[in-house]
């Protein structure tokens, strides 16, 4: 007479709360929803980690086509810039001759008298260019000739000192030459500079420009 | 009940798992008898009584009377009717209830019918009509209400399958299902398990069968209820004649000697079982054993002993208390 007249749900009630296999099936249950408590907080975190990266590799994606867009304006004004380049060595070694001028001017000293300056290339660069190859100069000789007055022995060595100061660095005097006394006086000398063009000239009295112009 | 994993999952008792449903022992039965004008408690454990309460219908939160308006208004107590059952009990745990109500002749559908004459081959297909319209199998059924049935054969065994060939009557049982759902929703409210929901006469031919051996003598029982007399006749441990009376007992008494003729019945005792002492001027007329007092520790080897919380012992040999204990003992 057990369950008589009990509707079968309160019967099934009944059993899943006291039936030894229902209870059993239940522990079971509870015990792989505990295990899989550990394995659904990792799962979780590991997506919300594959998540952040998803939407910071898009954010970089758009960055990145954002910056591709930005750059197509640029190419020309980069190739542009890499013929101006290529135009950098030759300018550099252009050594400014009036420049050049202006600092034997203004070092030579008052008992001295130029006869000649002479201001020779040599040592040539084959450097491309477009359209061609340019002749850069590796060297540049000067030879100054002159004469000085009597008893100035020591204002060729002024000069030759002041004017070392002015020149590029690595320019270097090669020949400095007295001869014969003349009949007046006068002592003729020969000087020789090896002057190497670095780039930097304003020992020689250049100066620089107070607003360059934007490229 | 065919169970299924889904239905499992899906009433997954899993607040009660977690409250520790998985070791919880067994606990207590309540044991209720509910009539009209009686009402009564036994709380057992262990087969053991433990405690018994009479007149608890009209205890705040008792469980619904059959036929007695239930709508008492919210009841607001910090604890249910069976937490101060069992606390008065000195139980305590999950209480199991199994209900005895005394159903009043509109309410029970009990009889003994001949399996010939059933068109169904199977109890299954017997319960399936009689859930559909019981008129597929009585013929007249003015009952509106909807009733739960139940199939027993004649030792008030439940059968199930296709009615065998030895079998030749069945007794079909049925009680209103609205009175079995207000129960049931009492149960919940209680936090306990329903057990079982037995008729009184049911619950008293079982006992009656199991207890009271007759060897080749014929029984009449006279079942005096609240509002009916009910009728049974008991041959071979077996319910072969079941009648209700709405009449007086005397006139159900005099009704027995032409039912022993048609029975054929040469020997035949008469037996009286009633919830309360049958009164004087009755029991004047009536001439058989009273299933009470003395006949009834007798009969049940020993009187329902409840221990009281003092250590002392009350005996109680009523016809309620000795019927419930052994309906505990055989359900529980």
């Amino acid at each position: 007479m057990k369950y008589l007249f009990v509707s079968p749900e309160k019967v099934a009630q009944d059993q899943y709360r006291h039936g030894a296999v229902f209870r059993l099936a239940g522990a079971l249950i509870l015990f792989g929803i505990m295990l899989q408590v550990p394995c659904v907080f990792i799962a979780v975190s590991c997506w919300k980690e594959f998540r952040d990266r998803s939407t910071e590799q898009t954010l970089l994606r758009t960055e990145l086509s954002e910056l591709q867009k930005a750059n197509i304006p640029l190419k020309e004004a980069r190739q542009k810039l890499t013929q101006i380049r290529q135009w950098e060595p030759i300018l550099s070694n252009r050594v400014p001759i009036s420049s050049l001028l202006n600092a034997v001017q203004v070092s030579i000293p008052g008992g001295t008298v130029l006869d000649s300056i002479s201001i020779e290339t040599e040592q040539f660069d084959h450097l491309p260019v477009q359209g061609g190859m340019y002749r850069v100069p590796r060297n540049y000789r000067l030879v100054l000739q002159g004469l000085e007055r009597p008893n100035k022995g020591e204002e060729l060595q002024i000069f030759c000192e002041a004017l070392q100061k002015r020149l590029p660095t690595g320019s270097e005097l090669v020949r400095s030459e007295r001869l014969e006394q003349r009949g007046d006086g006068t002592v003729p000398f020969l000087l020789q500079y090896s002057v190497k063009p670095s780039g930097s000239y304003f020992g020689l009295g250049l100066k620089k420009i107070a607003e360059p112009d934007n490229l | 009940m065919g169970y299924s994993l889904i239905h499992y999952l899906k009433n997954l008792p899993l607040q009660y798992y977690l409250e520790g449903g998985f070791i919880q022992i067994r606990g207590p039965t309540i044991s209720l008898f509910l009539s009209t004008k009686e009402s009564a408690a036994l709380v057992c454990r262990g087969h053991r009584a433990y405690g018994f309460e009479a007149e608890i219908a009209n205890l705040p939160d008792a469980p619904p009377v059959n036929g007695v308006d239930s709508d008492r208004g919210i009841v607001s107590a910090s604890r249910t009717f069976s937490e101060k059952l069992l606390t008065r009990s000195r139980a305590n745990g999950v209480p199991r209830f199994i209900f005895v109500p005394d159903l009043g002749s509109s309410d029970l559908y009990c009889n003994v019918h001949n399996v010939a004459n059933l068109r169904e081959l199977n109890v299954e297909t017997l319960l399936e009509s009689l859930n559909e319209d019981p008129r597929q199998v009585f013929g007249s059924w003015d009952e509106s209400r909807r009733f739960r049935w139940a199939v027993f054969n004649t030792q008030l065994e439940a059968v199930q399958g296709v009615f065998e060939r030895r079998i030749q009557e069945v007794i079909i049982v049925g009680i209103p299902a609205d009175h079995c759902e207000q129960l049931e929703v009492w149960t919940d409210t209680q936090r306990g398990t329903l057990l079982g929901i037995v008729p009184l006469p049911l619950a008293c031919l079982k006992w009656f069968c199991a207890s009271i051996p007759l060897g080749r003598k014929t029984a009449f029982i006279l079942l005096m209820l609240e509002h009916a007399v009910l009728l049974a006749v008991v041959q071979d441990q077996k319910v072969v004649l079941f009648r209700q009376y709405i009449e007086d007992p005397e006139f159900v008494y005099h009704e027995i000697p032409v039912l022993a003729s048609e029975l054929r019945a040469e020997e035949f005792e008469i037996f009286v079982w009633s919830s309360r002492p049958v009164s004087e001027d009755v029991a004047v007329t009536l001439a058989g054993t009273e299933l009470t007092g003395e006949v009834l520790r007798q009969i049940n080897g020993r009187a329902v002993v409840v221990r009281k919380s003092d250590g002392s012992k009350l005996e109680l040999n009523g016809p309620i208390p000795h019927l419930l204990l052994w309906l505990e003992n055989r359900i529980a």
